[in-house]
């Protein structure tokens, strides 16, 4: 049986190779390489090849390219300034105006897109401007967006759940089934976060907004079809069993390009534009994954369950104690990791453990996607914080700091809520999936 | 881009009908699967084999877009750490980063070309209905494998070229992207749909 000592070698060495820049895959892949030749005197090495083409042939993974694709043809079709309005006129009369939209927007925005780079900076991009007039508290608007661009993983399409589903056998369909109240409460806390705020200091809010007429904004609502359509389409294909999440995937693309072509934006240009940043997207993912799957092979031939379970049972903590350790542990590696290393690079690792603990697997998958969006969240290191800066461009980014951090504390709350009442992620996908 | 690397912009315009064609085929199989779905509802039976071709399609797209993600500098590094080091210090990272991942991609391709071998020889087939010859679907994703490791092998040379001659330069071109280079390829034709194209502003 493989140490506890090997196993925590392996891992700090995989952690220090990828601080010292070497790509996430070739890491990932040298330390099962070196897995595989240490034990089993290379004779696995051969394998390789095999386990990388055996790992596409999940149907489900092909889900992730099909989400990406019809994020970048709805992005390029529709408008983001139009959308971001459109939302404005139902939130902006709750105490905190136009904070509400930029969370809203931005979580909308995550949804299709899935790259939260992509969306602080278009986001941010279309925002700021209308605030430079308006005289809010200018951190809570930095803030207000990156808490909203954190949030698109936990509203489905998310592509983090695909990855989580196919590492470690789960189901896509119960994992959104499990995410939808806790990204609804998520989003929810945020909104509570602003109110609060205003409330308590009425100067971080600028001007209130003149109310919309009812009939105008039900006419602007078109402005916010692409994202809503999809939702409905991708959750109700699945859930009326008329669809598998692969083929949910597919009928989404095919939607996406019937609103490009409604919108009259839908051109050859487009879509190889489109075609071209999907490549790169999946590339990026499925290169990562592939080795991952190759890493947890080696991992589980080496048998390190038994030795991890010891290990655990040694701490003798309860469940309860073991997810906050959890949680504390990726909050720190967050700090430094973007969401798919985090995820592919520690899973193979904790999720036996958890299994083991006696944690349900669906449950831990909607936990650590929380962890990951936390992880873009925090400062001083959260990704979408220094695109926000950048399309900024003036200031301090001790500002933008400072307007993440009460929306920190609400996804910390969230993530208590979760850890002490794991119904809120269990619930539905129970009633669901009997 | 934001450094004009002149072997990536030689190399951009292979990747990118790679990506191209794979992208058509994803819509010809998004449009395969929504008749599929109709015909399943109707009760007028089903495509065969979509569940398969849809996985051979996966390792097409990862294949050709590996390429294209290398040449844009898309493949995922944790620069926090490393970018704070000496230029020095840096530009060998830059370099070893280049030349192991050139290495980890070769040994992907020969491993690649060992499975096809093996179904050629032994004139494998798909355990499914469509019984595919594997050597079709193995051979195109070995074929989009071999572009992206002999990408990777030119820029690792190229790079370790650089480590001797020029390290800031190596440093502009190998590094992991700034952040404006971050978002400009992040949101190509979100911004700026209506003027700019693929390759920014």
């Amino acid at each position: 049986m493989i140490s506890m000592y090997a196993i925590a070698i392996g891992f700090f060495g995989m952690i220090g190779l990828m601080f010292l820049g070497l790509h996430v895959a070739t890491v990932l892949f040298g330390l099962s390489f070196a897995a595989v030749a240490i034990y089993f005197d290379g004779r696995l090495l051969d394998v390789y090849g095999s386990q990388v083409w055996g790992a596409m042939e999940d149907s489900v993974l092909l889900a992730i390219p099909l989400y990406i694709l019809l994020g970048e043809i709805l992005v390029r079709c529709g408008s983001t300034e139009r959308m971001y309005s459109s939302l404005a006129m139902w939130l902006n009369r709750l105490p905190g105006g136009l904070l509400h939209t930029n969370v809203g927007a931005s979580a909308m925005f995550s949804a299709i897109s899935g790259s939260s780079v992509s969306t602080a900076a278009t986001i941010a991009t279309v925002a700021l401007p209308s605030f430079r007039r308006r005289r809010y508290d200018e951190r809570l608007v930095l803030g207000s967006i990156a808490a909203g661009a954190s949030l698109g993983n936990l509203i489905p399409p998310g592509i983090a759940f695909v990855v989580y589903a196919s590492l470690t056998n789960t189901s896509v369909g119960q994992l959104y089934a499990a995410a939808m109240a806790p990204g609804a409460i998520m989003t929810l806390l945020f909104m509570a976060t602003i109110v609060i705020l205003a409330l308590l200091y009425p100067g971080v809010a600028g001007e209130r907004e003149a109310r919309v007429p009812l009939l105008e904004r039900l006419k602007r609502l078109s402005d916010l079809s692409g994202p809503i359509v999809v939702f409905v389409v991708i959750m109700g294909s699945i859930y009326t069993g008329w669809a598998t999440v692969t083929e949910s995937a597919a009928l989404s693309v095919l939607v996406a390009m019937a609103i490009a072509a409604l919108n009259r934006k839908l051109t050859i240009r487009l879509l190889h534009d489109s075609f071209f940043a999907t490549a790169n997207l999946t590339a990026i993912t499925m290169l990562i994954l592939a080795v991952a799957f190759y890493l947890n092979f080696a991992l589980g031939i080496l048998n390190i369950t038994p030795t991890l379970s010891a290990f655990v049972g040694s701490l003798g903590s309860s469940p309860t104690e073991l997810m906050w350790i959890l949680a504390i542990f990726y909050i720190l590696l967050g700090i430094f990791f973007e969401t798919l290393p985090m995820m592919v690079g520690t899973v193979p690792v904790i999720f036996p453990i958890v299994v083991a603990a006696g944690i349900d697997p669906i449950w831990f998958g909607v936990f650590i996607v929380l962890m990951c969006e936390l992880s873009l969240l925090s400062p001083p290191v959260g990704m979408t914080l220094y695109v926000i800066q950048a399309v900024r461009r003036e200031g301090a980014i001790g500002q933008v700091f400072a307007g993440t951090l009460p929306f920190v504390a609400a996804m910390v709350a969230m993530t208590a809520l979760l850890i002490h009442f794991p119904g809120l992620a269990l619930w539905l996908p129970r009633q669901m999936f009997p | 881009m934001e450094d004009d690397n002149p072997l990536a912009r030689r190399l951009m315009p292979a990747a990118r009908l790679g990506t191209i064609a794979c992208g058509w085929v994803l819509v010809v199989l998004s449009v395969l699967t929504g008749i599929e779905i109709l015909m399943r509802k109707l009760h007028l039976g089903s495509i065969q084999g979509l569940d398969e071709i849809g996985g051979y399609v996966l390792t097409f797209v990862t294949a050709f877009g590996c390429s294209a993600a290398l040449l844009q500098r898309g493949h995922t590094r944790v620069d926090f750490a490393f970018s704070k080091l000496p230029p020095g210090a840096t530009a060998i990272l830059n370099a070893a980063a280049a030349i192991t991942f050139a290495l980890f991609a070769a040994f992907t391709v020969w491993e690649a070309g060992k499975v096809l071998a093996e179904s050629i020889e032994l004139r494998s087939r798909a355990t499914t209905p469509l019984q595919t010859p594997l050597w079709i679907p193995q051979g195109i994703w070995t074929a989009g494998l071999l572009l992206f490791a002999g990408i990777a092998a030119a820029m690792a040379l190229h790079a370790g070229w650089l480590l001797l001659r020029d390290r800031a330069r190596l440093n502009a071109l190998y590094g992991p992207l700034s952040l404006e280079g971050q978002i400009d390829m992040e949101t190509q034709g979100t911004l700026h749909h209506d003027e700019a194209g693929a390759g920014g502003r």
